[in-house]
């Protein structure tokens, strides 16, 4: 063991160093696009700052400033989370939540419910209908791909899954009972959060927990598939556990999310390339920093489009698409440049 | 401290890649797992390593390792795959650092000891000075050094690497079978896949022999790589001679 303990202090303080600094900027950064999304609302003459006259200030905040914010900070958490498990597990810098046909499918579930004019009968049953979408994509890509399938198998499932489920979705707009059904359908899908109750809260978030607890138990079986498959079964991590720990968590809490919000894009592409160089390059280490970026960045776009002057709201899933989208781009760009992201 | 099989027999969809074999391997061994393409060296270091199905019983210390749970297993047993590559650009201290992942429990942080262990594995392999360089930008002789310090990092009584050597120069390749002979001296049971049979003779303690998916030698170099075996079971003439008291096996011309 010569030259040992030199080596042990300079790892661990390398350790520690990498850990701290993302919390002290994500943290504050969280709270404070808390404090923004409670201070800044939104009436149809444009941005409202503060909560209005007194006598109705109590029931803007709990009634609708609050349950918005709680609700970015669940999806945008949960889209950062899992958009970082995927990419571990697929090692792979471009995977994204949307790829394994989750999104999609709860966004199909979501239609339906429009479709057959079930959404204004109770407000559960559109929520309800895209869980039960993102259930069902998942139990197809188990079905397609088999228990122990590679993930080329998986990834190229997803794809069919995805497509599967846009054409019913079209399907389902081409023969919308009413032009008024078919826009309704149209604007969910753009995914937004607004007009939104605890009501949806408390239905996400019961899904969502689990899934969160899911993609955590796999955490360690990531950072042993760095090194590939074999090398992470021979740590103990088998790949098979660790892949379907990440798809079912992923499809629990994401199909929570596109249930109450609709589909919002690559915020789980991007927010994992934000922090790789300030946290490093392991997927334990990004999980949580990534949950935490994700919903900071989801409320402070959601606060940016409240700010937006008068006229129609901008939807929030095309703000994400917006940003997102050239990112994207600009990663393939670089990976074909660099041969490397 | 033997790993015993017994009938260990491997088969993928209809073909038999390992016939029922039986052996008992010791600590301090370098055993040199030998024999053409296609004789099953591979898929019995996988069924060791628990990465295929197979039949029969594998015991380490008469402990059967079905029945040890997974973190156990790994702790007892390192495999280093034949190309193993890190998917992200992370630092050869980290990456060996990933070795140490079977001795921690779920939250718990890497100490003073698994460091230790990281910077002990380092020095092994003559990497320390490599430490903090990124493993997308090793030449290929530097990562297989640091690859091979990861499997050093578990620290496990068990090692078992398939094609140490593969796409190296010679230095390096004498550089790893040295590192694999010294891990062996330490009382390590080493199992080398290797398809150089000069470097197999020269470094290994004990040499099997496998063809068709059976054991059909077993013994040191002198014994199993002779020039009789070389031509039935490769189907070349080899050069055999000692030099400085060490064999010599060169496979020399193809038989017709």
């Amino acid at each position: 063991m010569s030259g040992a303990p030199s080596g042990a202090a300079s790892l661990g303080s390398t350790a520690r160093r990498f850990d701290a600094v993302p919390y002290a900027v994500l943290v504050p950064l969280l709270l404070g696009a808390c404090v923004l999304s409670l201070w800044i609302g939104r009436t149809s003459t444009g941005p409202m700052l503060g909560f209005g006259d007194a006598a109705i200030a109590g029931a803007v905040l709990t009634e609708i400033r609050v349950p918005r914010t709680l609700l970015a900070l669940l999806v945008g958490g949960t889209l950062g989370l899992s958009g970082a498990a995927l990419q571990g597990l697929l090692r792979n810098p471009l995977a994204e939540p949307g790829l394994l046909g989750a999104s999609s499918g709860a966004a199909l579930g979501a239609v339906l419910v429009f479709y057959f004019g079930l959404a204004a009968a109770d407000s559960l049953v559109l929520p309800l209908g895209g869980v039960g979408g993102s259930v069902a994509a998942l139990g197809l890509l188990y079905g397609l791909a088999g228990r122990r399938a590679d993930l080329v198998t998986i990834v190229l499932a997803g794809i069919a899954i995805n497509a599967l489920a846009a054409a019913l979705t079209s399907l389902a707009l081409n023969f919308a009972p009413s032009p008024y059904a078919a826009l309704e359908i149209l604007f969910w899908m753009l995914g937004s959060l607004a007009d939104r109750s605890v009501v949806h809260v408390l239905l996400a978030l019961p899904l969502m927990l689990p899934g969160w607890l899911l993609i955590g138990a796999a955490a360690r079986g990531l950072d042993a598939l760095t090194l590939g498959e074999d090398t992470a079964a021979s740590l103990g991590f088998p790949p098979a556990r660790t892949q379907w720990l990440v798809i079912g968590g992923t499809a629990l809490s994401v199909g929570a999310a596109v249930a109450v919000t609709g589909v919002i894009g690559f915020v789980g592409l991007v927010v994992p390339h934000m922090l790789r160089p300030w946290v490093g390059h392991h997927p334990r280490r990004l999980l949580v920093p990534c949950f935490v970026a994700g919903a900071a960045l989801t409320l402070l776009a959601d606060v940016a489009i409240r700010m937006m002057p008068p006229g129609p709201e901008l939807k929030l899933g095309v703000v994400t698409a917006l940003i997102g989208a050239p990112f994207f781009l600009q990663l393939i760009l670089r990976h074909g440049r660099e041969g490397g992201l | 401290m033997t790993l015993r099989l017994d009938g260990v027999g491997v088969r993928y969809c209809r073909r038999t890649a390992v016939v029922e074999t039986t052996l008992e391997l010791g600590a301090g061994q370098l055993v040199g797992l030998v024999g053409p393409n296609g004789a099953g060296k591979s898929s019995l270091l996988k069924a060791i390593a628990g990465l295929v199905p197979h039949t029969g019983a594998i015991t380490w210390r008469s402990m059967p390792l079905k029945r040890m749970d997974r973190l156990e297993r790994a702790r007892t047993i390192a495999y280093l795959p034949q190309s193993a590559d890190a998917h992200w650009p992370i630092t050869a201290s980290e990456l060996v650092a990933l070795g140490r992942m079977p001795h921690l429990g779920f939250a718990e942080r890497p100490g003073p000891r698994d460091a230790a262990a990281v910077a002990w594995a380092l020095e092994r392999c003559a990497a320390t000075a490599l430490a903090e360089r990124r493993v997308d930008r090793l030449s290929g002789g530097e990562r297989a050094r640091v690859l091979l310090a990861r499997a050093l990092a578990v620290e496990s009584p068990v090692l078992l690497v398939d094609e140490p050597i593969q796409s190296l120069d010679p230095r390096h390749q004498l550089n790893i079978m040295r590192v694999l002979r010294d891990c062996a001296g330490r009382g390590t049971l080493v199992v080398a896949v290797l398809h150089d049979v000069a470097l197999a003779a020269r470094y290994c303690t004990r040499i099997v022999l496998l063809a068709g998916g059976r054991v059909v030698g077993d013994g040191a170099a002198e014994t199993v790589l002779t020039a009789d075996a070389l031509a039935r079971w490769y189907g070349v003439e080899p050069y055999v001679a000692r030099h400085l008291g060490e064999p010599v096996v060169l496979p020399w011309r193809q038989i017709d």
